[in-house]
């Protein structure tokens, strides 16, 4: 599958960037807490609030 | 399974209240991860959601964006194989 103007991104095969976030409960995660556990989906909605 | 959101962690409580989720909903106000995982730039060309897929030793084995991105049946399905190991 293309990703078109995507080059400057990641891609498949890359490492991914650690992280350390709050959930919706102030619980902070990070990904690196997953690591050599768990393999994680990670969802974007860039405006979870908003329509569409 | 991870959402993430540039949403305030209170906007994301009611938002995962509201649909019911069931997962951790991660608010990424200062766009950290947003920016490192360059979905901003996804969001000029495409829809604002984007699926990554990460294994256990931190690669990165799959990518939805856009559209395909709101059905997680891909991401799933990838998600799957290396657990069969």
């Amino acid at each position: 599958m293309p990703l078109l103007g995507t080059s400057a991104t990641l891609k498949v095969g890359d490492r991914a960037p650690d992280f350390e976030l709050p959930d919706q409960n102030g619980k902070v995660i990070k990904l690196a807490d997953f690591r050599g556990k768990k393999s994680v989906i990670l969802a974007f909605y860039i405006r979870a609030s908003t329509p569409g | 399974m991870l959402g993430i959101s540039l949403d305030s962690q209170e906007r994301n409580c009611k938002f995962a209240a509201e649909t019911g989720a069931t997962f951790p909903l991660l608010s990424d106000t200062e766009k950290q991860a947003a920016k490192a995982y360059g979905v901003l730039s996804f969001t000029r060309l495409f829809a604002n959601r984007v699926t990554f897929v990460i294994d256990k030793d931190g690669i990165i084995r799959h990518i939805d964006e856009g559209s395909e991105a709101i059905d997680p049946s891909g991401a799933v399905q990838a998600c799957s194989l290396p657990r069969k190991q």
